[in-house]
């Protein structure tokens, strides 16, 4: 595409902007011209477009694959609808925490424990770092299907969202352009984020870590700061995933949670994130779409999958463009250190 | 009952779920080893032999007639997963394998919901293991004694064919470097599909005799995988005596845990893992110097 020659093509930055502005536009046309019940839909893409690119982050750019980023977005679900409701957890008073502080405490809690987590977890590397962040995830999941007397175990933690910093959230109309605010500025953030000078550092470590580190560069602490600001960003997407179904139910933390942000993530394409919000694009409609079919809809979701790997295994962004710089080598290198 | 009694009843119990996580992690430890594939559909086998199993026992009303059959039906599908959906893979980067398998998982998990539906299926005990053995001061279910003994049969059986025929000797080099034995003139391509498939039969041997135990169910497979994941982790992957040593430390971490510590047994078995692979990053038993570890 951007080879293409003759003077009436716009310049290059300047198309981007227009498509970023006719997408952005189209998005905040979203709830006018549809149902209440389609603009619910498009929350439920924004938010799952949300989770892939943090998945991105460290898929992507840095080339580290987790298994267990279902662990920071049920962490932060669970933490937030723990202390927004009147749930009995010891030694706190949940019931006099507001919606607003339990969204910062959520944060710091999955913060705190990504960090920690991502510690242990960066001690190793390739696939045992994967099956580290596997095990935890895990953990967190049967701690919060076991503790059923704080967490409601199989059935969840109901959440009513009445106000949160004054805005009322029971309108749909409303926690749209709210999720929408939050979402596109979390993406702008990440974008800040990966084109900074930090940003060309993870790069680098996803491009060789040893060269990295003669560089003079603590490849750790890079490491483990992204793991939190993409557990972080994660946490976002549950806290806004609670608030738009109203519950949280364990199934956000099931290791097959993560494994959505990773297929959605090479369906769309690594290390570009805009790829991945494509890729929640195609899970999310694929699954819209085959409901509608049949209600085996998953069978058929395996069999889109499958079909992907095997013939369009650069993602979707890797068809549209020469953006993707995420190659079937370069994920080889991590899995077999 | 006194202490030794219960003691020795976990003990067993444990042994015996240990032997099931060995059936299905040896398989999915040989895969990993030999191809670097990380196949998440494994569980999925495992619930399929299951499945399988009991409307062969149903039909039949023969347990080891099932016991037998069933494995090669699921290793006839393990080929023809590995033939027509993993093989145009094998030159591709190992996320592409796990992302396609995993996509499997998903087909299967849902096309056995299609087949014998959402509910949990109770698969009968034949009548000549129901009932216990005593030994020395234990009453030991006659069941969970085969199984054991089962276990002890097929791992033996796995070892033998591993470690004194000539197949077990491409697998065991084709492991440790398959460059080297493709370039001695080894079809390995060859030796992955009939190593899938002894995988995937050994994952249906555990799928049948588990049925009696736990009944049949369609997540069966997806909790599976994660615990044997766990075994193979902590054992070592690609290592067959660490899947070995690694299924027993959970089976029994496990039963014991069920016992002693009910609210955090399930967790233990990951914080062990996590502990495992802190200290010795590539498995009580792995090589970190084989080809894909």
């Amino acid at each position: 595409m951007s080879r293409e020659t003759g003077t009436r093509r716009l310049p290059a930055l300047s198309r981007t902007l227009v498509i970023r502005v006719v997408v952005f536009l189209a998005l905040a046309a979203v709830p006018l011209v549809t149902t209440g019940y389609q603009t619910g839909l498009v929350i439920n893409f924004l938010i799952l477009a949300l989770f892939a690119v943090s998945y991105d982050l460290l898929i992507g750019y840095t080339g580290i694959v987790s298994f267990g980023h279902a662990l920071p977005y049920g962490l932060g679900l669970y933490a937030f609808a723990i202390f927004a409701t009147d749930q009995s957890v010891p030694f706190v008073s949940t019931a006099a925490v507001p919606f607003e502080g339990a969204i910062l405490v959520a944060l710091a809690i999955v913060a705190v424990v990504s960090l920690v987590t991502g510690y242990l977890a960066l001690q190793a590397t390739g696939v045992y770092f994967a099956m580290i962040t596997l095990a935890f995830a895990q953990i967190g999941y049967l701690a919060v299907f076991e503790n059923s007397d704080i967490t409601g175990g199989d059935g969840g933690i109901l959440l009513f969202s009445q106000e949160v910093f004054g805005i009322a959230l029971s309108d749909g109309m409303t926690f749209y352009y709210v999720t929408l605010v939050v979402v596109t500025g979390c993406f702008l953030a990440m974008r800040r984020l990966t084109t900074s000078p930090y940003g060309q550092v993870l790069k680098s470590i996803r491009e060789n870590e040893t060269r990295a580190r003669f560089l003079g560069y603590d490849t750790f602490r890079y490491k483990l700061s992204v793991f939190v600001a993409a557990g972080v960003f994660a946490a976002v997407a549950g806290i806004l995933k609670g608030l738009h179904s109203n519950i949280a139910t364990p199934g956000a933390l099931y290791w097959s949670t993560g494994g959505d942000a990773l297929l959605m993530t090479l369906i769309g394409g690594m290390g570009t994130l805009w790829g991945p919000v494509v890729g929640a694009a195609v899970l999310f409609g694929s699954e819209e779409l085959l409901t509608t079919i049949t209600e085996h809809w998953l069978l058929l979701l395996g069999a889109v999958y499958v079909v992907f790997v095997i013939f369009v295994p650069s993602g979707i962004a890797g068809l549209l463009s020469s953006e993707a710089d995420r190659t079937v080598g370069d994920v080889l290198r991590e899995l077999r250190p | 009952m006194s202490q030794t009694t219960v003691v020795l009843g976990i003990l067993a119990n444990g042994v015996a779920i240990g032997m099931l996580f060995f059936l299905v992690a040896s398989g999915l430890s040989l895969v990993f080893g030999l191809m670097g594939v990380v196949n998440f559909a494994h569980g999925s086998l495992y619930m399929i032999g299951a499945y399988v199993g009991l409307t062969v026992f149903d039909r039949s009303a023969l347990f080891l007639f099932a016991l037998l059959t069933v494995p090669f039906i699921i290793a006839g599908i393990g080929v023809v997963m590995e033939y027509f959906t993993l093989r145009p893979l094998y030159d591709r980067d190992p996320i592409y394998q796990i992302l396609l398998t995993f996509g499997l998982a998903l087909m299967f998990d849902e096309g056995v919901r299609v087949v014998w539906g959402l509910n949990s299926l109770s698969f009968g005990r034949p009548e000549w293991l129901a009932g216990a053995i005593s030994l020395a001061d234990g009453q030991f279910p006659r069941y969970r004694v085969f199984v054991i003994l089962l276990g002890i049969v097929v791992s033996v059986g796995l070892y033998l064919f591993l470690e004194r025929t000539r197949f077990g000797l491409v697998v065991r080099a084709g492991t440790n470097n398959r460059d080297m034995v493709e370039l001695c003139g080894v079809n390995v391509k060859r030796a992955f599909t009939i190593v899938f498939a002894v995988g995937a039969g050994m994952a249906a041997v555990a799928g049948v005799a588990a049925g009696p135990l736990f009944s049949v169910y369609p997540a069966m497979g997806s909790e599976m995988i994660i615990e044997a994941f766990a075994v193979v982790v902590i054992g070592g992957l690609g290592s067959f005596r660490g899947s070995l040593v690694g299924a027993l430390a959970v089976g029994l971490l496990q039963a014991f845990g069920n016992y002693y510590l009910v609210s955090f047994s399930s967790m233990l078995v990951f914080a062990l893992m996590i502990v495992v692979l802190l200290v010795r990053p590539h498995g009580l038993l792995g090589d970190p110097e084989a080809g894909h570890t």
